[in-house]
């Protein structure tokens, strides 16, 4: 067994024992606790009850459990597909362009699966219901920047591969080097799962929302907010990959001279450090507390009240009076 | 925007939803041109069946409160001058007035033709 090898399997098992870890730590009430306070704080809405507490400690914990387990599976696929390829080492395009996606679908795919089947609270039978009474969609969870990244990102993929085969019919570039590499296999594989990511944020859309009160409806909006953030993620790391993958596609292209090969360290320095800038636009800033000022300007805390009798005037409630008024 | 519904109240849910909504518009807090919930949505959120959000949805579109715009979904009227606002109000305690003595819609209609002086339509329950 050569020294890379054992280097690469060492590596493995020290990931393998790291995610072993992880997977008893997220089972531990103190570690789900702290992930409720970390989400409470990212989000800023009042925590209000114990009901809420638990609701979120409950859902946190399956989400957590759920994109651990999507990942491991993503993983081993990757690792299924290191050995049945006999690659070697460690090389970018296979960790950049096989093992990272497949991580990351699948740590997006359970947890969005778990939402689409779950809801944050429970109905009671007899309690008051509320709910809002104004249509949602997207840009009501995401900011535009976020909103449109992905497809962008994939515009921008397109435009690159159709300057790759260009390139490649005027003989700038070696045509069979660009056409053989992953470049195009990874622009279909982008735009399919933006379109995915497009139907299974309608589909969270469409969800259920029981709530009692509109701070049960405000924390619901910050689940929703969340996972739709996670699918943002999936969407555009896929669509910043397709672009990194047509790029270095025409680099390769140029051939094996010294520019190109300082071209194509270039680039892959370029695609690492663009995965990381997608990857902070979807996780700092106003990534969990767009939604409030969307949907909750100015949070009121208003329990479902009691029903407007058939003769009077009916009590509609409004979410956006009264600023900080209800938060504790 | 909220709406709440209490299902021990002995009001029904549909007026519970169809009183709210209107008081909302009515008052200006729900403004012309939004967009309302679909019919699935809202009794999905409330736990109702949808036949009775779609019951509520109904009767505010014969009040003339909201609109169908096909598959573009249902909006709040543009009706928010004061002379309409007060026709839509006076309408609606026909309404309720008419609801309370035990008749429906197409007696309305009737009483209202000829009220106004012409000549009572031809009824399907006249057949």
């Amino acid at each position: 067994m050569s020294s890379e090898l054992t280097f690469t399997w060492i590596a493995l098992g020290i990931l393998a024992v790291t995610v072993a870890v992880r997977a008893i730590i997220v089972q531990t009430t103190k570690s789900q606790q702290h992930q409720v306070f970390l989400f409470w704080q990212r989000v800023g809405l009042p925590m209000g009850s114990q009901r809420i507490n638990d609701s979120l400690r409950r859902r946190l914990h399956r989400s957590a459990n759920a994109t651990l387990l999507g990942g491991v599976a993503g993983g081993m696929l990757a690792v299924g597909i290191y050995v049945f390829t006999h690659t070697s080492g460690l090389p970018f395009n296979f960790m950049w362009l096989v093992a990272l996606p497949a991580v990351i679908i699948g740590a997006t795919v359970l947890d969005v699966a778990l939402t689409v089947r779950d809801s944050l609270f429970g109905r009671q039978p007899d309690a008051p219901r509320m709910a809002r009474l104004e249509a949602v969609g997207l840009r009501d969870y995401m900011s535009p920047t976020r909103l449109y990244a992905a497809p962008l990102l994939l515009v921008l993929a397109a435009a690159m591969a159709v300057a790759g085969l260009v390139l490649g019919a005027t003989g700038a570039i070696d045509s069979g080097a660009f056409s053989r590499g992953p470049a195009l296999p990874f622009l279909l594989a982008a735009a399919v799962v933006l379109g995915l990511c497009v139907v299974m944020a309608r589909k969270i859309l469409e969800q259920p929302q029981p709530a009692a009160d509109t701070l049960e409806l405000a924390w619901d909006d910050a689940i929703r907010a969340d996972v739709l953030r996670k699918l943002g993620v999936l969407a555009s790391v896929m669509a910043w990959l397709a672009v990194s993958a047509a790029g270095l596609g025409i680099l390769d292209g140029l051939g094996a001279t010294a520019a190109a090969n300082m071209g194509t360290a270039l680039g892959q320095m370029l695609s690492t450090w663009g995965y990381f800038a997608v990857i902070l636009t979807y996780t700092h800033g106003s990534s969990l507390s767009w939604f409030q000022q969307r949907l909750w300007p100015n949070f009121t805390l208003v329990p479902a009240g009691p029903s407007p009798d058939t003769g009077g005037q009916g009590q509609g409630h409004t979410g956006t009076q009264g600023q900080g008024q209800g938060q504790s | 925007m909220m709406l709440s519904v209490d299902p021990r109240s002995a009001v029904p849910p549909f007026e519970q939803i169809r009183v709210q909504v209107l008081s909302l518009v009515q008052g200006g807090s729900l403004k012309p041109e939004t967009r309302l919930p679909t019919v699935r949505k809202l009794a999905a959120d409330l736990g109702l069946a949808p036949n009775t959000v779609a019951r509520a949805y109904r009767e505010l579109e014969l009040n003339g409160a909201i609109e169908t715009r096909g598959r573009h979904g249902t909006f709040v009227s543009a009706h928010d001058d004061p002379v309409h606002r007060q026709a839509q109000k006076a309408a609606e305690d026909y309404a309720h007035q008419i609801r309370a003595l035990g008749l429906g819609y197409q007696d309305a209609h009737a009483l209202l033709t000829t009220a106004f002086g012409l000549k009572a339509p031809r009824l399907p329950h006249d057949d």
